[in-house]
């Protein structure tokens, strides 16, 4: 018996969470199931939307870091 | 993600070699995605620069000193160490980060901007804190599994464990957090552009 996809399913298979099992029968059913096509085009919209939001750091922080690490010599540290 | 010539594998090959400039590159790389996750767990600015110092402090110990072994996955290990130091502080302040996002106004004040046109600065400003104020208002359980799947890197197994819930549980707040993003973003008009994120 096939497996009924959901939109749990479509959504770990949109995070790479699926076996290739899966996989296989998530993208078959979204050849031909609209209401799925629509929930995964959404929701990928909206993550990308999310995943975009990026914060930066002070640049002297950096600077800080670059320095320590040339400061520090290989496999000096016990 | 970002395909880069130089993979991270690469780059850490050449770190390990000596080529200071190789761990520069790696540091520019995911400062920002590392940064972002301690930020949202520890809301506090300074402190999230202090532990992201010591993020990639730890990182350098541990590949200058021979023990670096991640297989080539640079950016999970390295956000790894980031939100372990994060989750550590929180619990030395006998605190749990059940609700992960700041109200404080300036979270999103240091975005990269610098390269935009003063108009195109303030309609990416606009368009990151609405969504900033969606993501606030979502209920806490959604808001916490957002977060965790989106800037801690987490699986579903690994949320559902952290949190206590069944990966079902997990899923569904995941689910129902995003279409409540989605809905309150098209009520905002505030529709997907990539031209209103930061690169």
């Amino acid at each position: 018996m096939t497996k009924t996809i959901t939109r749990d399913d479509v959504l770990r298979y949109i995070y790479k969470e699926t076996s290739n099992e899966e996989t296989l029968a998530i993208e078959k059913q979204l050849l031909v199931n609209a209401s799925l096509v629509d929930f995964y085009n959404q929701t990928k919209e909206t993550i990308r939307s999310i995943d975009e939001l990026r914060l930066e750091p002070s640049i002297n922080f950096l600077n800080n870091i670059v320095d320590y690490s040339g400061s520090l010599k290989f496999e000096s540290i016990s | 993600m970002k395909k880069y010539e130089i993979s991270d594998s690469e780059l850490v090959s050449l770190y390990i070699n000596g080529n200071e400039e190789a761990f520069k590159e790696l540091l520019i790389r995911h400062k920002n995605r590392v940064f972002t996750t301690i930020h949202l767990i520890v809301k506090d600015r300074y402190l999230a620069e202090d532990l992201l110092q010591e993020t990639f402090i730890k990182a350098i110990k541990t590949i200058k000193s021979g023990r670096y072994n991640d297989e080539g996955k640079f950016l999970p290990w390295i956000l790894r160490i980031g939100h372990n130091l994060a989750i550590d502080t929180f619990r030395r302040a006998k605190r749990y980060p059940t609700v992960l996002m700041e109200d404080g106004s300036n979270i999103f004040d240091t975005l990269e901007f610098a390269e935009s046109p003063v108009e195109d600065k303030q309609i990416m400003i606009d368009s990151v804190n609405k969504l900033k104020g969606h993501i606030q208002e979502l209920p806490d359980s959604q808001k916490q599994v957002l977060i965790m799947r989106s800037y801690l890197d987490m699986s579903f197994k690994e949320i559902a464990e952290a949190t206590g819930v069944s990966i079902n549980t997990a899923l569904g707040r995941m689910r129902y957090a995003l279409i409540n993003l989605k809905k309150k973003m098209k009520e905002n008009n505030l529709a997907y552009d990539k031209n209103n994120y930061p690169r």
